[in-house]
């Protein structure tokens, strides 16, 4: 079993997809441990660090891929295909926020052990709540764009082709979120001195 | 700071995560002190790094419901079963039972009498592979270039349609009152009653060597 589950590691994940479409649940397990925590950071960073909204759209992209299998198109990169519907996702739901004028509470991140010293933990906290209180305030696209390469290490050409932008505009967006952030946490000295 | 850093630096962003200032070629140096202070660059430099490096630890602290992955496969199983047991369902779907509409069917073509069988097969041969004429009645008739009709049709014969013979032979002048002419005709005529002659070309042959000789 061991054996079987290190042959699937090896495999690239749209050939992975290719054995889910043949329901085999090996391959669905593998694709899931690569996943599933990007795809619940990205969400949890966009919906304003609500881990239980988090949780239930990791639970809907995932029931997404079982029951749209058939959608998925082979000559496409897997990743940009799940992200672009990770995207959407979200786009979605500021919509509804919008409607309902819906404010957030932004989560606080002492939650969040980071093995350093009491000062460095309370700057890094400071840091943090400061990110996420700039990331609240910014619209769903350039947002999208900064978690995607910030957060999920993604290259700005795959960005461009989850966001259907053209690089240029991913660029320019990284550009500006990055100037206006370092404004802003200029208080924060680098390196938590 | 100036909005087009982006079009004399495209790649910055690349830029500034892999370079510190003092790493910069001093083009790039150059190019980047058009739009910023040592200090701005640096700044947005650290941040990036902070930014990546919280991320990076935040990921790790993260962590998703464990009976998430096992509802998710109980989920592609039941899709698996689904799909196996498709044709079952479809059968079972209906009130009447296959097997009996089955049995009937495979009754009803035993009971069918032979002849009536070859009768199934002949028809069945027509509708495959022979090709059936209709006769239909012809309301215009195709032309050549120049409007001319190629083709006649003759009403009284069920609307036949015949074309009409163009000799493509060259037309051969001759002086009838010529004696030769008498000759060749005579004699053409009583070789093609002996069989002696094949066909009209031998006298048309006849015919031009006589106009060629001026008679």
């Amino acid at each position: 079993m061991q054996f079987l589950r290190l042959d699937y590691k090896k495999r690239s994940d749209e050939e992975l997809m290719t054995m889910i479409l043949d329901k085999n649940e090996l391959a669905f397990d593998e694709l899931y441990c690569r996943y599933s925590i990007k795809m619940y950071s990205f969400f949890y960073r966009m919906l304003y660090c609500d881990r239980d909204k988090g949780e239930d759209f990791l639970q809907d992209i995932f029931l997404k891929l079982i029951d749209k299998l058939e959608l998925f198109d082979s000559e496409r990169k897997f990743s940009s295909w799940f992200y672009s519907i990770a995207s959407n996702m979200c786009k979605n739901e500021y919509k509804k926020i919008k409607l309902r004028n819906y404010h957030s509470e932004v989560h606080s991140f002492s939650d969040i052990s980071v093995n350093t010293n009491i000062y460095e933990e309370l700057d890094l906290k400071s840091f943090n709540d400061e990110l996420y209180h700039f990331l609240e305030d910014m619209d769903e696209g350039p947002k999208s764009a900064f978690l995607l390469r910030y957060g999920n290490n993604l290259s700005i050409k795959e960005i461009a082709e989850i966001l259907e932008c053209p690089e240029g505009t991913i660029k320019s967006r990284l550009f500006y979120t990055m100037k206006y952030l370092s404004e802003r946490l200029n208080v924060y000295k680098p390196g938590g001195n | 700071m100036k909005d087009d850093i982006l079009n004399i630096i495209p790649d910055f962003e690349s830029l500034l995560r892999n370079k510190g200032f003092a790493e910069l070629s001093s083009n790039e140096k150059a190019s980047v002190m058009q739009f910023m202070t040592i200090e701005e660059y640096e700044s947005m430099r650290s941040n990036t790094a902070r930014v990546i490096e919280l991320f990076s630890k935040e990921e790790k602290n993260l962590t998703i419901d464990k009976n998430l992955e096992p509802d998710l496969v109980n989920r592609l199983r039941k899709k698996k079963e689904k799909s196996i047991t498709w044709i079952l369902s479809f059968c079972l779907a209906f009130r009447v039972p296959v097997y009996q509409v089955a049995i009937l069917l495979l009754a009803g073509f035993l009971l069918i009498p032979k002849s009536n069988l070859k009768i199934v097969t002949q028809v069945l041969s027509i509708f495959r592979i022979d090709t059936v004429f209709i006769e239909k009645s012809i309301n215009s008739l195709a032309s050549d270039k120049r409007g001319n009709l190629t083709s006649i049709i003759h009403p009284g014969e069920k609307n036949r349609i015949s074309k009409p013979h163009i000799s493509k032979v060259r037309p051969i002048l001759i002086n009838q009152s010529s004696p030769y002419f008498a000759n060749i005709i005579t004699h053409f005529q009583s070789e093609k009653n002996g069989h002696a002659i094949e066909n009209d070309s031998t006298l048309y042959n006849r015919l031009l060597t006589l106009q060629l000789n001026g008679n």
